[in-house]
């Protein structure tokens, strides 16, 4: 079979405190545009509060063309649980905030032949050998490497907006 | 002559238990949240790989509720899945069935934040079994040449690779064991906690 | 087909007192980014507690050996009851952590990551035998040199850990 996507690693962001909501949601959506991605919000699920608190449920995509042929997608997944929207107090300015749990699902993933240009079964056949052969080591030491390193800066930049402790990234200087 | 046969027979699959045939049991009885059990369980499987977000692969063979006025609520819940670990080859398979079974389920209600909420009570009982499937695509033992030597290569070659693989499921199948009992606060043994961080126990905290 | 073979099992370490949460993580980062592994970080845990913080990393670097065998090192970090404590150190005052902290090492060695020996059962048979049999030096190169990665992320952790105990 002809590897047209190549889905890289999953990467997992828990967390369960009190956060910047608004924060979170515009610095990541604000990270997508400015990286020349196209942003698509798949769906936006807000479940009936409970005692608990409200749940929500959010799938983002972004894709961005890097050649006619190869595509970046990624894939974001939110869901939150128990949220409960409250104010603190922060350098003497009260400030909203909210307080639950949630988890963010990033899938990073290449697209090849987004155009569908190979459509024949020999080109198919042709386009086999292409990806196997000829251009594998672009693939994937190139095209993934790229996408993989690029989304591990969007994983620190939530890290930050969250307020997370592990904000560092001794990749940072690639790509 | 009755022909008595084990219930994995019909699996027709050359199989190493993680756990005792028999399974490994958890019992609880008094008060949960069925629904927050259920997707904490869910939860925790999507995140080990064993199955998708999407509802149609998700191997729940069976969900059976029994409605009963004087001794309420029944349910049956058969859990199959299927994992292919990461790094290993596709002669391997994990195999995790997750029985659970509930009786006596009784809604109930509490307070929280000045709010009534429902939750339960009752009895449930969750059973874990585990294996590890060898050449779990059956190419081996059908292929022409191979199948006269897969039962030696399997002993005497592939022996300690299959030791270390099954030990990797056991260890995997008693940190799900962990998670069911963290949510049900039980006693808890692993000395790497398993989930109680992050999912809500029976006592939402 | 890709096939891991353990090489460090469930190594153990644990401490408590004090040292600097992003501190530990960065040491960890940077020597994994020198040593030529590449970055993945399965999960990245953190709650918020009466107790303390609770923070919980999966780490899974990997390093292309060969185009046949790659290392992969899998660190648990789990560091619970975290708190922030104000030090005096050579009449400075510097912000630390104190808490607990566990680690759990394990190696692999992984071998056709790239599926080249996928298409067939023989070629898994012939594989297990060319690995067993034919390429056991390599193959005890590989290990040695996981094993060797692996120890020197240890002892790097261990000494800076060495650094604040009293």
């Amino acid at each position: 079979m002809v590897l047209v996507s190549s889905p890289l690693h999953v990467m997992k962001i828990k967390f369960k405190g009190l956060f910047d909501f608004d924060r979170l949601m515009r610095e990541v959506r604000s990270w997508l545009i400015e990286n020349s991605y196209e942003f698509q919000e798949g769906s936006y699920k807000h479940k009936i509060p409970t005692p608990l608190g409200y749940e929500q449920e959010l799938v983002w995509t972004a894709e961005r063309k890097v050649t006619g042929y190869v595509r970046y997608k990624i894939r974001i997944f939110f869901h939150f649980y128990e949220m409960n929207d409250v104010e603190v107090v922060k350098d003497n300015q009260r400030v909203k905030m909210a307080q639950g749990r949630f988890f963010i699902e990033m899938l990073p993933t290449v697209e090849l032949d987004y155009n569908n240009y190979f459509n024949t079964p020999l080109m198919i056949s042709l386009q086999d050998f292409l990806h196997k052969y000829i251009i594998f080591h672009r693939i994937h030491g190139g095209y993934e490497d790229e996408l993989y390193y690029r989304t591990f800066k969007l994983h620190l930049l939530m890290k930050e907006a969250i307020g997370m402790t592990t904000t560092t990234n001794a990749a940072r200087y690639r790509y | 002559m009755v022909r008595l046969r084990h219930i994995r027979d019909r699996l027709q699959k050359d199989y190493v238990d993680a756990f005792p045939p028999t399974g490994s049991t958890v019992k609880y009885k008094d008060y949960f949240h069925m629904k927050l059990f259920y997707e904490m369980l869910h939860e925790w499987l999507v995140e080990e790989g064993w199955c998708t977000r999407e509802d149609p692969d998700f191997g729940e063979e069976l969900y059976l509720q029994r409605e009963n006025q004087v001794s309420g609520t029944e349910l049956w819940i058969w859990w199959r899945l299927k994992k292919k670990p990461e790094g290993y080859s596709s002669y391997y398979l994990w195999e995790i069935d997750i029985d659970i079974h509930v009786i006596l389920m009784k809604d109930v209600e509490v307070v929280r934040n000045n709010m009534k909420f429902k939750i339960h009570n009752g009895e449930p009982e969750i059973k874990i079994f585990a294996r590890l499937v060898v050449d779990a695509k059956r190419e081996w033992r059908d292929h022409w040449f191979l199948k006269n030597f897969h039962e030696l290569y399997k002993k005497r070659i592939l022996k300690p690779d299959i030791a270390i693989k099954r030990r990797h499921l056991y260890v995997e199948a008693y940190r799900l064991q962990e998670m069911i009992k963290t949510y049900l606060k039980l006693r808890t043994y692993i000395p790497e906690q398993e989930g109680q961080q992050f999912h809500l126990t029976k006592d939402f905290d | 087909m890709p096939e891991r073979e353990v090489i460090i099992d469930k190594y153990r370490v644990t401490y408590e007192g004090l040292f600097n949460a992003l501190d530990l993580y960065t040491i960890i980062d940077e020597f994994l980014e020198d040593k030529g592994y590449d970055k993945r970080e399965k999960k990245n845990i953190e709650r918020v507690t009466k107790d303390g913080k609770y923070i919980e990393l999966w780490l899974e670097p990997w390093k292309k050996l060969t185009d046949y065998a790659k290392s992969v090192i899998l660190v648990r970090i789990i560091m619970s009851e975290v708190k922030e404590v104000e030090i005096e150190k050579e009449g400075v005052k510097v912000k630390m952590n104190q808490g607990k902290i566990q680690f759990v090492f394990d190696a692999y060695l992984e071998t056709d990551y790239e599926n080249r020996w996928e298409m067939k059962p023989i070629f898994f048979f012939l594989r297990t035998i060319f690995d067993k049999f034919i390429f056991k030096s390599y193959m005890i190169g590989y290990r040695n040199e996981i094993r060797s990665d692996a120890n020197q992320l240890i002892v790097t952790i261990r000494s800076y850990l060495n650094l604040y105990r009293r």
